[in-house]
């Protein structure tokens, strides 16, 4: 489960409590954050952890390197046994990601075995044409929590985007 | 992993307390961060060191996209919290949560406060301190986030530096708010707002008109682009003419005062102070054309529009002398009396938490920020209108901020039940789907079927084997009959008529050609079985892995349902903390919403109050109208006595 949070906040709590007197209602709204940050974390891990296996899971991350040649604006998941996801970008998630960040996209539940996945993202080129950036490949399942990330990442010579899909 | 790390964490908490329970100082080495960072065991392991690397990349993603919730509680981000990386970033998503408190310990550790790059932190503190009216502690953060190594994002300089020029305004430290004022950029929308608060501070310290008359120019805008513009030229003027007319400047403070536009946020207070300026400058007829704007355009309650109507009378007095003025006076007190009597329906605790709960939910569903939603403005309504000048108090958006918060918490928390109580009838029907393939010979038939296909196939193989190794392999029964037949009459008497020797060497060359077509299609035939044997391998091997892969499905399930207990446990365990926390934030939310309401009767408190003060003040104008006038007519004998 998540103790980190927990504990952590606890841990940072200690010195707050002293500080303030009971009566202070910024203090018992404190509290209650600091409890609804506890619950979050705990509801995340039993979403992805006691509903199903974890070892049905597959994560799907994006990741964009650079961002030069393409810029994201859509992206639509589908494949056999999938139920087709649809994402729009904001422009500040486009510049996390141009920053390196993660996107977790997804969560997936799947048996062990080969799946069909097919990425479509939408976005423009340094040129502000809109296009089609398309992923489709076969990916095996085994019996563990698999994690893949689908990259997003510029080619300098084709002066171009390509997406390519690897297991984490 | 995440098991020791609370055991770390528990640990190094106790011992932190221990440790400075004699209010020692900390040494940097030995504060909370160092020792929460020493406690959770870093990454050995190649998946373990990926996993992190993941985890943070995830945890900038939300953080960056200002989703400072998900950052902490994800469950990639979870575990990378500890990280040095991550926890420079912490004080700022606390902050942005609303959790100052959490932030401020953070950085009080000399691992995190004495850091460099850490700008955009206190920034933001500072900022939250700012919008709390904390001029000081606002100041004190932003010195901090302005610092050469604090690394502050270029983008926020000019806020910052407004947050540094306001703090040392209202300290009335001039030398210092201008040095901050340069650093502000004067295309930022900043730059007029710190102009106005330094205003303030020298109009404190006795701004002559003339500096004051350029001052203020500076930062006018000719042709306002938006209604912030005009607002902001309205509040220059208004402020303005108050400070001139407090200082019996009436000349200039009525030339500030008729240019405050007629339908802003200020032309209430503006036309009132034109009416009075106007009023010293003994141009009574005027006088009164901005006051009767006033009580025709605006609601009664307003205390411009209460306060125009003293002045009101006392010009008319002004005007006309005793006797004639009283009708005005006698307007007055009934206008007076029908605002007092409106103040006493508006102070009653029923209508009043009706108002709050009418705008308070809208609120708080507007946002994404669960734990500090933004405040989005208190919704129309008569009561609204009524106090209308409560609503931009500190006192009074400070408890409508922590209401929001509360009402939002409690609705995340009753969104949560209902998630819960979903995930955990997903999880029972997952069970029960889990326990009727085990019960089902589904399983099994599909086995037997495996079984049956691979039987086929070595039977498959045996017929090649067998059409390989005998003569006329390949060749259907038909064919063979037909040889028979052929040969049956080629092996006939040769003695025969010619007729019959004919039929004979044809029979015999038919039987060549035959053989010859049999002989030709033997690959082909050969293949098309041997084909058919692949096509069924494939199956049979699709078969047998979709079999394997359930049957390790099946294995992984068996042994997460049979934990089962254990995860209802804990998902009931967790749904009765949701259910305590809703008590308590429903408790909070009543407590919070008496506040609200009793800030607002304070704020109705204190219009009665004022109210009283001018209707008493009426009355005894009244009162010494027609004592005069009694008096008159007493010394005139009675004559011309005021009826």
């Amino acid at each position: 489960m998540k103790f980190l949070v927990a504990g952590m906040l606890w841990f940072f709590g200690i010195f707050q409590a002293v500080a303030a007197t009971p009566e202070d209602i910024q203090l018992e709204i404190d509290s209650a954050k600091r409890s609804v940050v506890e619950l979050s974390s705990e509801l995340s891990a039993i979403e992805k952890q006691l509903i199903s296996p974890i070892s049905t899971k597959t994560s799907l991350y994006l990741a964009l390197s650079n961002g030069k040649f393409f810029t994201p604006m859509s992206i639509t998941i589908s494949g056999h046994g999938i139920s087709p996801i649809n994402y729009l970008y904001t422009e500040k998630e486009v510049q996390a990601l141009k920053f390196g960040a993660v996107q977790p996209l997804t969560d997936l539940e799947l048996a062990p075995g080969n799946h069909l996945l097919k990425v479509v993202v939408r976005g423009r080129d340094d040129n502000n044409r809109v296009r089609d950036l398309v992923y489709e490949g076969v990916f095996r399942k085994g019996g563990n929590h698999l994690k893949l990330l689908l990259s997003i990442t510029d080619d300098t010579a084709k002066r171009s985007a390509v997406a390519t899909l690897k297991a984490w | 992993m995440q098991k020791s790390g609370l055991l770390a964490l528990a640990v190094a908490a106790t011992a932190w307390v221990s440790s400075t329970a004699c209010a020692q100082p900390t040494a940097p080495d030995n504060g909370l961060i160092s020792t929460l960072s020493a406690s959770v065991p870093a990454p050995k392991t190649p998946l373990e060191i990926l996993n992190h690397e993941l985890g943070k990349r995830v945890y900038f993603f939300h953080y960056l996209t200002s989703t400072p919730l998900d950052a902490i509680t994800d469950d990639d981000a979870e575990p990378t919290l500890s990280d040095m990386d991550i926890m420079y970033t912490l004080p700022a998503g606390l902050s942005e949560l609303g959790m100052d408190s959490y932030a401020n310990v953070l950085l009080n550790d000399p691992a995190l406060g004495l850091s460099p790059g850490m700008g955009n932190t206190w920034f933001m503190l500072a900022r939250n301190a700012s919008d709390r009216n904390d001029w000081l502690q606002a100041g004190r953060l932003i010195g901090r986030a302005m610092a050469n190594d604090a690394l502050l994002n270029p983008t926020d300089t000019s806020e910052a530096a407004f947050i540094a020029a306001t703090s040392h305004a209202n300290r009335d430290q001039i030398t210092q708010a201008e040095q901050a004022f340069d650093l502000i950029d004067e295309e930022s929308e900043w730059y007029r707002f710190a102009g106005y608060n330094l205003m303030l501070a020298k109009m404190r310290l006795g701004i002559s008109s003339k500096d004051l008359q350029q001052w203020v120019g500076e930062f006018l805008v000719d042709e306002a682009e938006d209604q912030q513009q005009s607002a902001l030229n309205d509040r220059f003027r208004l402020t303005a003419g108050k400070y001139e007319l407090r200082n019996k400047h009436y000349d200039e403070a009525i030339s500030y005062l008729r240019l405050v536009s007629k339908d802003g946020p200020y032309t209430s207070d503006a036309l009132l102070q034109y009416g009075w300026a106007l009023s010293k400058r003994w141009q009574y007829d005027q006088a009164l054309q901005p006051w009767r704007v006033l009580q025709e355009h605006f609601p009664l309650l307003n205390i411009h529009t209460l306060e125009s109507l003293m002045a009101t009378s006392y010009v008319a007095e002004l005007m006309n002398g005793g006797v004639p003025s009283l009708p005005v006076y006698e307007y007055t007190e009934k206008r007076m009396t029908e605002a007092l009597e409106q103040l006493d329906q508006l102070n009653n605790i029923d209508t009043l938490s009706q108002w709050v709960s009418h705008w308070e939910e809208r609120q708080s569903s507007a946002s994404d920020n669960i734990l500090s939603p933004d405040l989005q403005g208190v919704a129309s309504s008569s009561t609204s209108r009524h106090l209308e000048g409560l609503l931009s108090t500190s006192a009074f958006l400070q408890e409508q901020q922590r209401l929001i918060d509360i009402r939002s918490m409690l609705g995340w928390v009753q969104q949560q039940q209902q998630h819960l109580s979903i995930a955990r009838a997903d999880k029972l029907a997952n069970q029960a789907i889990y326990l009727e393939v085990v019960e089902s010979d589904h399983l099994a038939q599909v086995a037997d079927n495996t079984k049956q296909l691979q039987q086929q196939i070595i039977q498959i193989n045996h017929q090649i084997q067998a059409h390989r190794n005998q003569p006329l392999g390949f060749a259907i029964q038909p064919e063979r009959n037909r040889l028979d037949q052929l040969e049956a009459i080629t092996n006939e008497s040769k003695d025969g008529t010619s007729m019959e020797q004919d039929v004979q060497t044809q029979a015999s060359i038919l039987q060549g050609i035959t053989l010859w077509q049999l002989t030709k299609a033997q690959p082909q035939r050969a293949w098309a079985l041997q084909k058919q044997q692949l096509v069924l391998e494939q199956q049979y091997q699709d078969l047998n892995t979709q079999l394997t892969n359930i049957n390790e499905l099946l294995a992984q399930a068996g042994a997460f349902h049979a934990r089962s207990e254990e995860h209802l446990a804990t998902i009931d365990a967790v749904s009765n903390k949701l259910g305590a926390l809703e008590q308590t934030l429903t408790a909070l939310h009543t407590k919070q919403q008496q506040q609200v309401v009793t800030v607002a009767q304070s704020h109705i408190g204190m219009l009665k109050d004022r109210l009283k003060d001018y209707l008493a003040t009426t009355r005894l104008s009244i009162a010494r109208l027609y004592d005069g006038e009694l008096r008159r007519n007493t010394n005139s004998g009675g004559l011309g006595e005021y009826d």
